[in-house]
């Protein structure tokens, strides 16, 4: 009997320490769903203001980090970095400059084997600049937000290009000054895309790379450029490789973006009727 | 080493600390590990607070979509409950 009182009251007090804590956790479980499900219901409202807050936070990150590089303080290691990021930049312009060229190229193709077709005066309309204020690895869903929202004209669905014209993405959401950019590449994501007159499905696996599976007998080059028919015919990106085996019917495409997404600082937001 | 002596509250507070900024700036995966750390060390409602910042922050926003860090904050507070009792009781 004493075995047994001991037992009970070592129960007890166990139940006491831990009934506490999983009340609070079970109220904060009912919290968090609650908000989540208070911002589906609201249209986004709770997420506007918390994209807005990320990026005010993220301006006063880079306005401190500049502060403390320009302090003098790792000097050696900052410029060092700065060189070689902007070294890294420079090689991702010159090879989207280079994928730019070869897409001009093949549309001047086209347009010479049809000399009648007259390309509008301004296909691209009055689109709007905005700055890429988050990193797109810190997406999981293959996402990222841009420093421009509904108040400057931004709407859902709009195309997102790269300077070289590459489109990276559609808005998916706005907020007033910010907005949700879904990449067209995100994890998980597929798109209808065509090279060389060949139509395909191209699997998006993050980070502006995709991969498709193609027949054999089709010609297709590395560095050819990927247009996507539902985006306008404009280009997604190139060929970055080609894998194919002589015991296999088809090859497999490895599509990248010739530009690297983390050094975005800027993209060009079409209108929706383009 | 008991939960609530000052250490284990310094290294939960910098473990938290790191996943809510990891969810503004930092890749996905380092508020996931933060989170799967806090909650099998800790009875930490900051899992759950991370998921929710995670999902609001970077779901696209195109109608209602699975809200996979939330569910998953969700399921590692409540599955790691039983083995944090069993196993890291003070």
């Amino acid at each position: 009997m004493p075995t047994a009182r001991r037992y009970s009251k070592a129960m007890m007090n166990s139940y006491r320490q831990n009934k506490s804590p999983h009340r609070r956790l079970f109220a904060l479980t009912v919290l968090v769903i609650f908000l989540f499900l208070l911002d589906v219901l609201t249209g986004g409202s709770v997420r506007h203001q918390l994209r807005g807050g990320a990026v005010v936070l993220g301006d006063w990150s880079a306005y401190i980090g500049g502060s403390v590089a320009g302090s003098g303080v790792f000097r050696t290691r900052a410029s060092l970095e700065s060189q070689n990021r902007s070294l890294a930049e420079e090689l991702a312009q010159y090879e989207e400059r280079a994928g730019a060229y070869e897409v001009l190229r093949v549309e001047n193709e086209e347009l010479r084997a049809f000399v009648r077709l007259v390309e509008g005066t301004s296909r691209e309309g009055q689109g709007v600049t905005a700055p890429v204020v988050s990193s797109v690895r810190t997406s999981p869903y293959g996402t990222f937000l841009i420093g421009a929202g509904e108040a400057e004209g931004i709407v859902r669905g709009s195309q997102v290009l790269t300077s070289g014209g590459f489109v990276v993405g559609t808005v998916t959401d706005t907020g007033a000054h910010t907005a949700t950019v879904g990449e067209v590449f995100a994890p998980g994501a597929s798109v209808e895309a065509s090279v060389g007159g060949a139509s395909f499905t191209a699997e998006g696996s993050g980070g502006g790379n995709a991969r498709a599976k193609v027949p054999r007998a089709l010609s297709i080059r590395i560095n050819e450029p990927v247009l996507a028919p539902q985006l306008g015919q404009r280009p997604i990106g190139i060929v970055g490789s080609i894998a194919s085996s002589t015991a296999s019917a088809s090859q497999e495409l490895f599509i990248v973006l010739p530009v690297n997404l983390s050094s975005l600082r800027y993209v060009y937001i079409l209108p929706v009727g383009n | 080493m008991s939960t609530f002596s000052p250490s284990a509250t310094k290294i939960r507070f910098v473990v938290g600390a790191v996943g809510i900024a990891g969810a503004f700036f930092l890749p996905w995966w380092v508020p996931l590990v933060c989170m799967i750390g806090l909650a099998l060390r800790y009875p930490a409602w900051e899992v759950l607070f991370i998921g929710l910042v995670m999902d609001l922050l970077w779901l696209p926003g195109q109608g209602f979509e699975v809200p996979v860090f939330l569910i998953t904050g969700i399921a590692l507070v409540w599955v790691c409950a039983p083995l944090r009792n069993q196993f890291l009781r003070p």
